[in-house]
């Protein structure tokens, strides 16, 4: 099922039985049926990712809708626009999975004219997301912040990781707010 | 020869092309071997002491180079070597 909301970055893809758990976002994060913990989020979860241009990738989107249903992706998730402040000119598609069954995945995207293969680990994005890390940074100059707001950004964000994923590793993995 | 693919505004360093085939043994003979096809692609991609830029993702069939061998991981025939963008990853 593909949610396009205007008032959110990005276009998701989950099937529809993630809505019936409305309180447990994070039950698409799973490998061989079984949920995952935080450390093995950290350890296994990550996105193939690639470039497109808006129309297209919802275009890509409708076609790989019936293996988010079927659960053969975990979940999708896409750009509205382009990430200027990251001076991205085109849109980005995220194909999220466990890497023990990322084969599969390029296998099903492939198919379908996918020819990238750029695999990203969630681990890599949140240490990118912590105070000195290259998206928070870029992110914090982009938006002019000033060094009192910059560093209660990084503060909370190492405080939200920290108590995400971090603090507790055998936990069941509820993702984060994208 | 391996493939070598531009994602993005990379493509721009590579004439437009998506696609490039090249002969190399290693992703550094790789970024060599482009910058002699188009000059100026390997300052995009690589810093004044030779380093793969912080902001400069390589890949090779999938993984980042940087959990490999970075610049010294080899390469075999038909290899694909993906550059993007570190933001995309976001």
């Amino acid at each position: 099922m593909i949610i396009d909301r205007p008032e959110s970055w990005y276009i998701f893809i989950f099937s529809k039985d993630y809505f019936d758990s409305p309180s447990d976002p994070g039950s698409y994060i799973m490998y061989d049926g079984k949920r995952l913990t935080n450390k093995e989020y950290l350890d296994h979860w990550g996105k193939w990712v690639f470039f497109g241009e808006r129309k297209e990738l919802y275009e890509l989107a409708e076609r790989l809708d019936p293996y988010v249903e079927d659960h053969k992706i975990p979940c999708i998730k896409f750009d509205r626009a382009p990430q200027k402040w990251f001076d991205l000119e085109q849109c980005v598609m995220c194909v999220y999975c466990d890497d023990r069954q990322r084969d599969s995945v390029m296998d099903i995207l492939s198919k379908h004219g996918v020819k990238t293969k750029g695999w990203v680990y969630e681990k890599e994005v949140i240490e990118k997301w912590l105070p000195g890390g290259l998206h928070m940074e870029r992110w914090i100059k982009a938006h002019n912040l000033n060094e009192t707001q910059a560093d209660e950004i990084r503060k909370d964000s190492q405080q939200k990781y920290n108590k995400k994923f971090f603090e507790k590793p055998n936990d069941v993995c509820m993702g984060w707010e994208q | 020869m391996v493939i070598a693919r531009m994602s993005g505004q990379l493509r721009k360093l590579a004439g437009g092309n998506n696609e490039v085939e090249i002969e190399a043994g290693d992703v550094k003979e790789c970024i060599t071997n482009l910058e002699k096809q188009f000059p100026g692609i390997e300052s995009r991609l690589c810093n004044e002491k030779g380093l793969v830029l912080e902001s400069i993702n390589i890949y090779v069939n999938g993984d980042n180079i940087r959990s490999l061998k970075d610049l010294s991981t080899k390469l075999k025939e038909g290899d694909e070597v993906d550059f993007m963008s570190a933001f995309a990853a976001g």
